[in-house]
């Protein structure tokens, strides 16, 4: 067997795996939630406008939920009444903007992790706050954000088929797994085929394209926001797995802030989730916003300065 | 059968099949080719995901999917999901548990095109005073301690394994070799912290005269003393000697193995003083 065929195989079925208690953890909340929580309480404790955004986006402090698990919260919390502002903002903000990611980047970076990790959540959150805003201004009604929602009523009309925890956990595993696995050997082909970090190392060290080209590494390679610092701290210093010397922070933080809202996987698990209006305004803006965003932490010049030769 | 029935048996069957693969390669000793199974997090996560899954599958064929909604006003919120839809999930997890009939480790392959030198300038070759001593010692460590306080990498006599990975010589451009054309090569090694996705390879370069190098992609055990490559500003290893070894059980290495007793001492100095040890001894 070529050794390609067992890496892809390898890198297929290890992102599904690694997955797989997460997403159950989300259909879980997200069924939980369907079953016994009120329709339209949320509604009426999350606060209107910037604040509204800010709770959203600051979720994830108290339901850390990875990128995969997250999606099915999302779907139903925008159900339930949750306006689609600050659900985006916690659907974007919630896999970087929560203690177990905040903690994983510290370890990461060694001496500059605290630095990196303060910035990588600011990003996160600024970057949450103004795609929950547009969320809320180009699908104000849950039918303008989702594919598939209930038009006009909660699911308390719906007593004769709300079937239990479990059946609805059920149902959004098997549905998000279908994507997740699909989306994994997606990745695991640009992995395998493309080796972007070859592709991009050559250019990486140039300040006004490494941001772009880390966006497109974190894009390609799917890595759940856990995990995912110690492969951007891999590219600074010595003996790096390939010629990224000199990139700057800002390059490996917009690696650090797109990975968890938008990738290979991911964009599999939009297109089915959200309408696909909403999907092509939001998933381009998810772009154009972590790179304006990280251009500016970089002209700030209070980004640390990473090792390097 | 009906139609509902059928969706619930193939639901069944696609989430058994996901358990069905974590299960059999941890049975088969083959679950650490996939995930970091030395993280007790990720091991006991993974454990758990596949146990639930098993409960699930169990439920799945107890349990309808929600029935569709009756209004007629607009889509249900559950949307159905389609049966070949589930079907080719379950075959997936199937084909890629079949699919690596020997899986493998990310090899060479994987390791893609490393930042590998064109020559190197050593600052001494050192007197290999400690023979006898050599600490084990591993290339997470070398690098980390290479970023924050490269002095003290000076002349240690350390044990090192790794793949041996040759360095491509481009046509036209002679490299300034010591020695024999072969004699310069890469160690290379993987570091995992969850899962194959995230793995990246370190290496570390090797002056090794010891004799005929190991074949290319082969477990090494290299034994020698770190050095200082001026012209590439990093560490070199200058090889004692090099035996050929069987694949570690454990071949991945984890975050945490930098933080061994080898680092001790390292960050006396200033961390991330990380200027070139010019005028080292």
């Amino acid at each position: 067997m070529p050794e390609w065929l067992g890496e892809f195989s390898m890198r297929a079925a290890s992102v599904v795996v690694e997955a797989i208690p997460f997403v159950i953890v989300g259909a879980f909340v997200s069924a939980l939630l369907e079953v016994h929580l009120p329709d339209g309480l949320l509604r009426r404790i999350i606060p209107a406008g910037p604040l509204g955004l800010l709770a959203g986006a600051l979720a994830g402090l108290v339901m850390p939920l990875c990128e995969c698990g997250i999606v099915p919260v999302l779907r139903r919390l925008v159900r339930k009444g949750v306006p689609t502002g600050p659900a985006v903002a916690y659907l974007f903000a919630g896999p970087i903007v929560n203690p177990i990611v905040f903690a994983s980047t510290t370890l990461a970076f060694g001496p500059q992790g605290l630095r990196m990790a303060v910035a990588r959540t600011v990003i996160g959150l600024l970057a949450a706050i103004l795609l929950g805003a547009l969320a809320g201004r180009i699908a104000p009604a849950a039918g303008d954000l989702l594919a598939e929602t209930g038009g006009g009523h909660g699911s308390e009309d719906h007593g004769e088929h709300k079937k239990g925890v479990v059946a609805i956990a059920i149902s959004e595993l098997v549905e998000i797994l279908s994507y997740l696995a699909l989306g994994a050997v997606l990745a695991a082909a640009i992995n395998v085929l493309v080796r972007p970090h070859d592709a991009f190392a050559a250019v990486a060290g140039t300040p006004a394209l490494s941001i772009p080209v880390f966006m497109s590494l974190a894009y390609g390679l799917s890595v759940c926001s856990e995990a995912d610092a110690f492969i951007a701290a891999s590219f600074t210093g010595t003996s790096a797995a390939a010629s990224f010397a000199g990139t700057p922070a800002a390059a490996l933080l917009a690696f650090l802030t797109l990975g968890p809202m938008l990738d290979v996987k991911l964009t599999l698990i939009y297109a089915k989730v959200l309408r696909r209006r909403a999907a092509l305004i939001l998933l381009p803006a998810v772009v154009v916003v972590i790179f304006l965003l990280n251009l500016a932490a970089h002209a700030s010049g209070l980004l640390p300065a990473l090792g390097g030769r | 059968m009906t139609r509902e029935r059928t969706a619930s048996i193939l639901r069944a069957a696609a989430l058994a099949s996901w358990a069905a693969l974590i299960l059999v390669l941890a049975a088969r000793g083959r679950l650490s080719y996939l995930v970091q199974v030395r993280n007790p997090v990720v091991f006991a996560l993974t454990y758990a995901g596949a146990a639930a899954l098993l409960f699930l599958a169990f439920a799945a064929l107890r349990t309808e999917r929600p029935a569709a909604c009756p209004c007629a006003d607009h889509a249900h919120s559950e949307s159905p999901i389609r049966p070949l839809g589930i079907l080719a999930l379950a075959l997936l997890a199937l084909a890629l548990l079949a699919l690596p009939a020997e899986p493998r480790r990310l090899g060479l392959a994987a390791a893609g095109r490393m930042e590998t030198p064109d020559g190197i300038e050593l600052l001494g070759f050192g007197d290999d005073a400690s023979a006898g001593a050599y600490e084990p010692a591993n290339l997470l460590m070398i690098r980390y301690a290479a970023e924050r306080d490269p002095l003290s990498l000076f002349d240690r006599s350390v044990v090192l394994e790794g793949i041996r990975k040759k360095i491509p010589v481009a046509p036209g451009s002679p490299r300034q070799v010591i020695g024999a054309p072969d004699s310069l090569y890469q160690l290379v090694r993987f570091t995992m912290t969850c899962c194959v996705a995230d793995a990246f390879p370190v290496a570390l370069t090797v002056l090794d005269e010891s004799g005929p190098p190991p074949p290319e992609g082969s477990w090494v055990q290299a034994v020698g003393t770190l050095q200082w490559d001026r012209k590439n500003r990093a560490p070199v290893l200058v090889a004692r000697r090099v035996v050929e070894i069987s694949e570690p059980e454990a071949p991945y290495l984890s975050p945490s193995d930098r933080e061994l007793d080898f680092l001790t001492g390292i960050g006396a100095r200033k961390p991330g003083s990380d200027a070139p040890p010019e005028d080292a001894p």
